[in-house]
């Protein structure tokens, strides 16, 4: 065998692994990337990409379908005047002005990468009702469109964006649920559901796209729509699977809850029904966000008073701890490892006037989650970063066979607890107060957390003091749809001791 | 065809033992022709550096007047077979599938059907047709032999070059296809190079019998001339007594003391030991 | 010395005119076809299995529209109906995907098989398929640094599985390798990828650990229309290279020294050989993970019935692979209710198959 002819073999076989990889990378890139296309969402921003600037998006609430240019919570005339203002000096373009472009990408009704005339007449034809086909921002996925219909047929995937179904379905006669993920048989919903017309389409994480397929078969008379999160975690691409269904994929706790209920809500039936009306999903929304944020409001007002002195520093992982790599309970108690990011409870915690140490201490990783060592967690007790409230949430306080049941398990409870003191006494020198939480109400339900969060920042506010959780939860259950069907007690989806426990030296 | 070896020297790479010290033969007549010699002798060595499947050291080897070098395997196999020694039946096909490999260098320039034609006759010639369609694996050592042999000649050679074809066969067929080959190479006039060991049967069938030994051509000739007591002596060592039967010469081998001094001590041994133990017995008996 | 006697040369079996040649030509004709006659079965199976596989699911559809929406496939013509696209977008290329695989594993197999004249060889035997899981894993564990995306895996386990190829063609090339020898470097690469593979294993996040180890059980749930396009196109041109190969692999079942002489460079045709079986193989297992059995099973029943001509071989591995994926993948969705892995299945038809035809061993085969 001459070296000649090896070269040759060398060379082909390069040649072809070349050939095949550059092919498979290019028919590749038409997923996702920017192209030149003026389809509608061909481009890839999102308004997570704008967390890095100056104006967090996310943290406001708004309604996040394209055409609201002054991103507040509706879409009326105000927008149609905020487009002809914008565009007096020109059209923008998302290929020539992109800088601009992004700034001003609510005013792009139309989607199509130029913000003109037509953007303002169409923001125009969506308050009388007269277009078929609206655009909104995704949850992390950029920019997608949906068709409303007479009819709406729900597949709520993961509680989340199953209480906000629950809310529209309860509002509107022509929206019903009908399917959803095996969470959806947890006991919170079991009230909430008439589950005689209710199909299980699989588990969060494998969603059959037969089951979905078999649903828009039979209410072929309307939409069947699935509700649920990012691209990434849920229903993986399922708009390329011919399910003949429409994803919505909106927040749900990233950033405020209510710009997710309200982005869906529109988008069912708020085209031509800008002001609401009894009746539709989109008339009870806005009574939602009324009720919703007078609440959170009056909770700013309150937390404005702090001193910054007397500003309470604030450390709130996002999921359960875990001592020696071992979720709490369980697990020898030398090493605690808190792992997380706070998104709306955030919020929460600056709204009422406590500071949140997340960004003070850890590095992220990859998946922007910080993980806190003990030996981290030594730096929070030392006098330049003081702790004085470190909030725990976790699953795993419940009955250990379903995570949404309302039996919660005194005795895990305790195991956590114990956990968490033995390992803190190993390493905290400092007095800080530890309550154990549960994450249980991620979704429109939060502002029962925010309540919580006051209640433990504000001990002394006579306002705060007053808000009886009891009857916020009735409020919530009302405007749901539930209270009548309902015997869903607040204590039983909620805990939160409410003293704390805490270690000493 | 005519094949010249010129001088023909041969060592192993990585050895410093020469095996061929300078062979010089012509075979320009169709006949069967056996090499023989003892094991390790060279005589395969010789036989492969015609069909190339060894390379020389030096010295020439020329075929029609063109060097082996000059000719590439694919223009060899038109005119040159080669049947190997035996054959692995790992995998084996059958028998007919096998014969057509013979066609294999003319892929292309002759029709399937042609093929098959060639393959058929030859299998016919052979006598093996109703083993035609069997696995090549369900035959025996013989049947092999034949096989090989029909696919050998499917390639249409001018020589065919055989590899000890008679070595594991039972005396039947050594001599079935001994005589196989010589009616072969008189019928279709080419030139059958056949490696042997076999004393009897080279004798009973060759036309010609070239001796190799001390890495030379030791004789060349019929084998009347070249199977004499004295060259089998020179060759392999052994005593021999040489007749005449159906006209051609027969070799009876000889046993003889001394045919191997290490057996020769054994038995010595064995014989003092038995005299030994019989005097023995006597003493004791007489006591 | 007397001349020889002529006279005894005149025998019927030198009777070289047409009659018995003929006879034995149609004979052997007729010898062929059968065998084509169970390529042809095979074949049948296959479409009755297609039917069978794309009418399963949640989603209800009766096999005569199963059929009904392939041909409109086929022809280009678009109902709209949810049928069509639940059995164009979402279970035809899973079919798809399971018939290139089959195809393809089973013709690397039957070359593998026979170039290395061994009956256990399959297309892994190289260590194809340890490099290819060490590519995958060190993706999954460097994906989030470099932001590879799902092809990015699929493009390091293609360049991994082709590097233990790369090392027994180098050692082809260096120094006259036997069958044997390439097995054994086949095998001891395959350790030294094993090693390394677990060894980030254990080293990476619970979660990418688990998406490593998925990766490598066989499964078609990643095959989807966009990623088909380069497996057939793999697939097929390897599997018609190789069927071009076939008479070389015939005549190399005679022995090196034998295939020499009718004019083979062998060593060339193993080389070759070698570089497309890998191809093929990496091509596949980039995309599915590491599918067994089919590569060695299917040519070995083959063989048993259409002989080790690897013109027949090849082409009727062929089918029966791909039958037999299209049927493993039927009984991964119908067994219990969650899918299994497809590379599961195959492994627990292929271990009893092949211990049947060990334990039946009949001369024909080996």
């Amino acid at each position: 065998m001459d070296s000649k002819t090896t070269k040759v073999i060398v060379i082909i076989v390069a040649v072809i692994a070349v050939a095949a990889i550059a092919a498979f990378v290019l028919m590749n890139n038409n997923n996702g990337g920017n192209n030149d296309d003026d389809k509608p969402g061909s481009y890839s921003f999102r308004y997570m990409d704008l967390y890095e600037d100056e104006f967090d998006y996310w943290k406001l609430t708004r309604l996040a379908v394209l055409g609201n240019a002054n991103n507040d919570t509706t879409i009326d005339s105000k927008d149609v005047a905020y487009i002809k203002n914008v565009i007096r000096d020109g059209d923008i373009s998302y290929k020539e002005n992109n800088n601009k472009y992004s700034e001003l990408y609510m005013c792009d009704a139309n989607s199509n990468g130029t913000i003109n005339a037509e953007d303002a007449k169409f923001v125009q034809d969506m308050i009388d009702g007269k277009v078929t086909t609206i655009y909104y921002e995704k949850l992390l996925d950029g920019i997608g469109s949906y068709t409303p219909a007479k009819k709406t047929y729900l597949v709520p995937i993961h509680r989340c964006y199953a209480r906000a179904a629950v809310l529209i379905a309860n509002a509107s006669d022509n929206v019903t649920i009908v399917g959803g993920d095996t969470q959806l048989e947890e006991d919170e919903f079991k009230s909430l559901i008439d589950f005689s017309k209710f199909e299980s389409v699989g588990t969060t994480s494998t969603v059959s796209t037969e089951k979905i397929s078999s649903l828009s078969a039979k209410y072929s008379d309307g939409n069947v729509v699935v509700m649920t999160g990012s691209t990434v975690n849920y229903c993986p691409d399922y708009e390329d699977k011919g399910t003949h269904a429409q994803y919505l994929r909106f927040i749900s706790w990233e950033g405020d809850a209510l710009t997710g209920l309200l982005t869906a809500a529109y988008l069912i039936d708020g085209v031509g029904n800008s002001d609401g009306k009894d009746g539709t999903a989109w008339g009870k929304a806005k009574e939602y966000e009324e009720w919703y944020l007078s609440y959170i409001n009056l909770i700013k007002e309150q937390g404005a008073k702090v001193k910054e002195s007397d500003k309470r520093t604030v450390l709130m992982p996002y999921l359960t701890p875990t001592v020696n790599g071992v979720d709490i309970p369980g697990g020898d108690q030398s090493s605690l490892t808190l792992r997380g990011n706070n998104t709306a409870e955030e919020l929460f915690i600056e709204n009422a006037g406590g500071i949140n140490l997340y960004y003070e201490i850890g590095e992220p990783n990859s998946y922007g989650r910080v993980t806190y060592t003990m030996e981290l967690l030594t730096k929070l007790t030392k006098k330049d970063i003081l702790t004085d409230v470190i909030f725990m949430p976790t699953f795993f306080v419940a009955d250990g066979t379903n995570p949404g049941a309302q039996a919660w398990d005194a005795e895990k409870i305790q195991a956590c607890e114990d956990g968490i003191a033995e390992a803190f006494s190993r390493y905290i020198a400092s007095d800080v107060d530890v309550y154990i939480k549960t994450w249980r109400l991620n979704g429109i339900p939060m502002i029962m957390d925010q309540i919580a969060i006051a209640k433990v920042l504000l001990p002394d506010n006579a306002v705060i003091e007053g808000l009886d959780v009891e009857k916020i939860w009735n409020e919530y259950l009302d405007l749901i749809g539930a209270s009548k069907t309902s015997n869903l007690r607040f204590s039983n989806v909620f805990i939160m001791d409410e003293e704390p426990f805490h270690t000493l030296p | 065809m005519k094949v010249e070896i010129k001088d023909l020297h041969f060592t192993y790479p990585n050895s410093s033992k020469e095996i061929l010290k300078g062979v010089d033969l012509v075979i320009d007549k169709p006949g069967l022709v056996c090499v023989l010699g003892p094991n390790g002798v060279g005589k395969s060595t010789m036989v492969y550096c015609i069909n190339k499947l060894q390379t020389a050291t030096s010295g020439e080897v020329l075929i029609d007047g063109k060097n082996v070098n000059d000719i590439s395997f694919k223009e060899m196999a038109k005119f040159l077979s080669f049947v190997p020694h035996n054959e692995d039946d790992t995998f084996s096909m059958s028998v007919m599938e096998t014969v057509l490999l013979g066609r294999f260098p003319f892929k292309g320039e002759t029709d399937a059907m042609t093929d098959m034609r060639i393959a058929a006759e030859n299998i016919k010639l052979l006598g093996i047709e109703d083993l035609a369609m069997q696995g090549f694996d369900n035959l025996s050592a013989g049947q092999h032999q034949k096989v090989m042999i029909a696919r050998g000649l499917t390639q249409e050679p001018q020589i065919l070059i055989c590899d000890e074809p008679t070595a594991n066969l039972d005396v039947r067929y050594q001599m079935i296809v001994m005589r196989l080959l010589r009616d072969l190479a008189r019928i279709k006039q080419i030139t059958i190079i056949v490696i042997c060991h076999d004393l009897n049967v080279t004798a009973q069938y060759a036309d010609r019998v070239v001796m190799v030994y001390g890495g030379k051509i030791m004789a060349d000739g019929t084998p009347e001339e070249t199977l004499t007591a004295e060259n089998i002596k020179a060759l392999f060592n052994v005593e021999s007594e040489i007749s005449e039967l159906q006209g051609r010469p027969h070799i009876a081998l000889l046993d003889y003391d001394g045919l191997d001094s290490h057996v020769d001590e054994i038995l010595g041994n064995i014989n003092r030991m038995k005299e030994e133990a019989a005097a023995e017995i006597a003493e004791h008996s007489k006591e | 010395m007397k001349r020889p006697n002529f006279s005894r040369f005149k025998s019927s079996s030198l009777d070289t005119t047409g009659a018995g040649v003929d006879e034995l030509v149609h004979t052997y004709r007729h010898f062929r076809m059968r065998k084509l006659l169970f390529i042809v079965v095979i074949a049948i199976f296959l479409v009755i299995l297609t039917g069978l596989s794309v009418g399963m699911g949640q989603y209800e559809i009766s096999f005569h529209r199963v059929y009904e929406c392939i041909w409109n496939l086929i022809i280009g013509y678009d109902d709209g109906s949810v049928d069509m696209s639940v059995v164009s977008v979402q279970r035809l290329p899973r079919l798809v995907g399971a018939i290139v695989v089959g195809c393809g594993l089973a013709a690397a197999g039957g070359a593998m098989q026979s170039m290395l004249k061994n009956p256990l060889a399959d297309p892994y035997t190289t260590g194809i398929s340890s490099g290819a899981c060490f590519g995958a894993t060190l993706a999954i564990s460097l994906g989030a640094l470099i932001g590879l995306g799902s092809y990015g895996t699929v493009v390091f386990a293609f360049l991994f599985a082709l590097i233990p190829a790369a090392v027994i063609l180098m050692l082809a090339a260096m120094k006259k390798c036997s069958p044997a020898m390439m097995i054994l470097a086949g095998i001891s690469v395959m350790y030294i990828f094993n090693a390394l593979t677990q060894y980030f294993m254990l080293t990476m996040d619970e979660q990418d650990m688990a998406a490593a180890y998925q990766w490598t059980i066989g499964t078609l749930v990643k095959v989807t229309w966009s990623n088909l396009p380069i497996m057939i196109a793999i697939a097929a041109i390897g599997s018609v290279a190789l069927f071009y190969m076939a008479k070389f692999l015939n005549a190399m079942n005679g022995g090196d020294a034998f295939a020499k002489t009718l004019g083979i460079d062998v060593q060339k045709i193993r080389i070759l050989v070698l570089v497309i079986v890998s191809i093929v193989a990496a091509g596949i297992v980039s995309f599915t993970g590491v599918i067994g059995f089919i590569g060695m099973v299917a040519p070995h029943i083959c063989r048993m019935f259409v002989g080790s001509d690897n013109r027949l071989l090849i082409p009727s591995a062929m089918v029966l692979g791909a039958a037999l994926t299209v049927f493993s993948d039927i009984i991964s969705r119908a067994v219990i209710s969650v899918e299994v892995p497809i590379g599961v299945i195959t492994s627990l038809i292929g271990g009893p198959l092949f211990l049947f035809l060990v334990l039946r061993e009949t001369k024909e085969v080996w």
